[in-house]
């Protein structure tokens, strides 16, 4: 009998500490710019406030936790939303709303908006479901655009991308270099022995080569080149729509560029250096 | 000699353990390059120091694992130039990143340094303004191999091996590189493999895979193409990937399309079964929104014609370097005239020397830089003596 109440009494424990694991996460999808010498570009966000910034939310969460979140729409559009393939809802402008995300598996995914000014001005952020791990996190959410075509869909005078897309801004976190080393989270940062995650989602409209200086990653997770999980490599493909985990055994000190090897895309606009370059510092 | 020839004189199989080898190359942005065409373009890259210029691809640069390996280049171009190491993780020094590490600019000299410990494709290229020196030319591979024909320790072993390097290049940039602005706006449209491409590929002896009965055959690819390129292998040929990027996979697995994307590698294994002939396609397609543009084809026959044996055999290798009293050189050539020069110009020694070891006495030549040349052929290495 003595057995059974202590059993019963870790059930109700468990039970209450299951209940526990929550995330909540405010979602605001405002409207806003990037300067590009002068040029405005029209941008599109998930902020945590109605505070514009070109990098969007991560909505990170461990293994079982329930994420509850309040989306806001900031922006005269109305806005379809899908995370992932798990839900898809509709926002109008000043709406809010409660999206409940239950039961996600571990792995990485997008959440976006579908509509026209959504992502294809930059609105697409990263899922992260995953156990608790102490290893330091670095995360790459990769944009591109075309400067006239993204001020086209925030009037509405495009809807979809040409098959003539010319691609000239390049984005890690809705930074272009070197923007990209004030980023802590795009700009790797460790010491000699640590073990590194690093993950990315392709939020852009062409496919991008990585390419690490120095080291060499382990694939962790590709939701895509799911073949490709395992392998260790210095330059690794992310197609349009992937997402994918790295992990990077840091060996030897110094700094080191990674950057795209699509070489069209180390530039802003044409000029050099420029878009996908962050960098991996390890000390001693 | 043609480009493709050029491509495969290599570096040397040191019959003892650890070696230390240098390598002696020059940037130039002087280069021409023919197409299939006819026409020709200017191109910048690398060539070796005391060659006939600079070739398109670079040099290809063959090292046994374990090999210390120093690249010296010396920058003989009006602009600034580096060589990064593409893959073999080098330290942060000899990265050949100009803001991490240095510049090499007009009239100097500079040393990259490696210890060769992972078997496997590498590639070397410039890393000043990429995006144009890449399409400009400055590009090459990099094997590093045991000798004894084992792909990487307790792996596969194979008989026969080729490299292919996959790249592309836009006309236009070439023909006007200060014109080349805005970067983003490259669009290669001439599709090479190992510099060459469509019928002039198809038709060099030296492009072609050749094998005998039963064997394996290596073939070792890389892309410093600006387009994702397509490799496909025809079914018969059991193509096996067991590496990548200098890695071996955690899985090998059978392939007839294999994606290569720029600065990738791929070490594949085929066993042609007998009598088999046809082609290793390459296609080109934009990676900016996916359209084919071109395909290459390389042909895959059985029988090899000894003239074409050659190329796969190691050239030359002298040690020590600097030298002081006695100057070794190895080849496996059967045939290789040779000749010493000083920085005049002028013949100091000079020998045809068959296939082994051979010793020159050096110990009465006065100290200094010298230039050991294949005298039909043009190819060379520095090399320093001092007593």
């Amino acid at each position: 009998m003595r057995n059974l109440t202590i059993l019963g009494l870790i059930l109700a424990l468990s039970l209450s500490s299951l209940s526990l694991r929550a995330l909540d996460v405010n979602l605001h999808i405002n409207r806003g710019s990037d300067d590009f010498f002068g040029d405005q570009i029209a941008w599109c966000s998930f902020n945590s406030s109605d505070v514009f910034e070109r990098d969007n939310v991560r909505i990170e969460a461990e293994f079982g936790e329930v994420i509850t979140i309040t989306l806001t729409n900031n922006d005269s559009y109305a806005h379809s939303v899908a995370f992932a393939s798990f839900q898809t809802v509709s926002v109008a402008p000043n709406e809010s709303l409660e999206v409940q995300l239950t039961d996600l598996p571990i792995g990485i995914w997008c959440y976006y908006s579908d509509a026209p000014f959504g992502a294809y001005n930059g609105a697409s952020g990263m899922i992260i479901i995953s156990e608790p791990s102490a290893q330091a996190r670095f995360y790459w959410n990769l944009f591109d655009l075309n400067i006239e075509l993204a001020n086209a869909f925030s009037t509405s005078d495009a809807t979809t991308y040409p098959l003539d897309y010319l691609p000239e801004l390049f984005y890690i976190n809705g930074n272009r270099y070197p923007q990209t080393l004030d980023d802590p989270m795009a700009m790797i940062m460790g010491m000699v022995g640590d073990t590194l995650s690093i993950y990315i989602v392709n939020s852009g409209f062409m496919d991008h080569v990585m390419h690490f200086h120095g080291f060499h990653v382990e694939i962790i997770h590709a939701s895509i080149q799911s073949d490709r999980i395992g392998w260790i490599k210095d330059t690794i493909p992310v197609k349009r729509g992937e997402a994918m985990c790295l992990q990077l055994v840091a060996n030897q000190p110094g700094m080191y560029p990674i950057h795209d090897h699509n070489l069209i895309a180390v530039t802003n606009a044409g000029f050099y250096p420029g878009g996908m370059i962050t960098h991996i510092n390890i000390s001693e | 000699m043609r480009t493709s020839l050029l491509y495969f004189i290599t570096l040397l199989i040191p019959t003892l353990g650890m070696s230390q080898i240098q390598v002696d190359l020059f940037a130039g942005m002087n280069g021409i390059h023919q197409l299939e065409t006819g026409d020709f373009v200017p191109i910048w890259g690398y060539g070796y120091i005391g060659s006939n210029g600079i070739t398109l691809p670079a040099p290809l640069l063959v090292f046994n694992v374990d090999d210390q390996v120093d690249v010296n280049m010396i920058n003989l171009s009006p602009e600034a130039h580096t060589i990064h190491l593409h893959g073999l993780d080098v330290d942060q020094a000899n990265d050949g990143v100009p803001h991490t590490s240095f510049y090499v600019n007009t009239g100097e000299s500079a040393t990259y340094s490696f210890n060769a410990t992972h078997p496997g494709n590498y590639l070397y290229h410039c890393h000043v303004t990429t995006t144009l020196h890449l399409t400009m030319g400055m590009y090459g591979m990099i094997v590093v191999k045991y000798s004894d024909n084992q792909l990487y320790a307790n792996g596969p072993t194979y008989e026969r091996e080729y490299t292919y390097l996959a790249s592309d290049l836009e006309i236009e940039t070439n023909q006007f590189p200060a014109q080349a602005y805005p970067f983003h706006e490259i669009r290669p449209d001439y599709f090479m493999i190992n510099g060459l491409s469509g019928l002039e590929l198809e038709s060099d002896p030296s492009q072609i895979i050749y094998y005998e009965q039963g064997e394996k055959v290596l073939i070792r690819l890389g892309s410093m193409a600006y387009s994702k390129i397509n490799f496909t292998f025809p079914p018969e040929l059991e193509a096996e990937v067991f590496m990548s990027d200098g890695r071996v996979l955690p899985n090998s697995f059978n392939v007839q399309d294999l994606e290569v994307y720029p600065g990738e590698r791929f070490s594949v294994i085929i066993q042609p079964p007998n009598g088999f002939s046809g082609n290793l396609l390459a296609t080109y397609f934009s990676m900016i929104n996916n359209e084919e543009l071109q395909t290459n084809a390389i042909q895959i026959q059985e029988g090899v014609p000894s003239a074409i044996e050659q190329p796969q055999a190691p050239s030359l290798r002298i040690f020590p370097n600097p030298a002081q009293e006695i100057l070794v050189i190895e080849t496996h050539a059967k045939r290789l005239p040779l000749a010493l020069y000083n920085l005049e110009g002028r013949i100091v020694w000079s020998a045809t020397c068959s296939a082994g070891s051979h010793r020159v006495d050096v110990s009465s030549f006065p100290g200094g830089m010298y230039f050991l040349r294949n005298i039909e052929t043009g190819e060379g290495q520095k090399l320093m003596i001092g007593h």
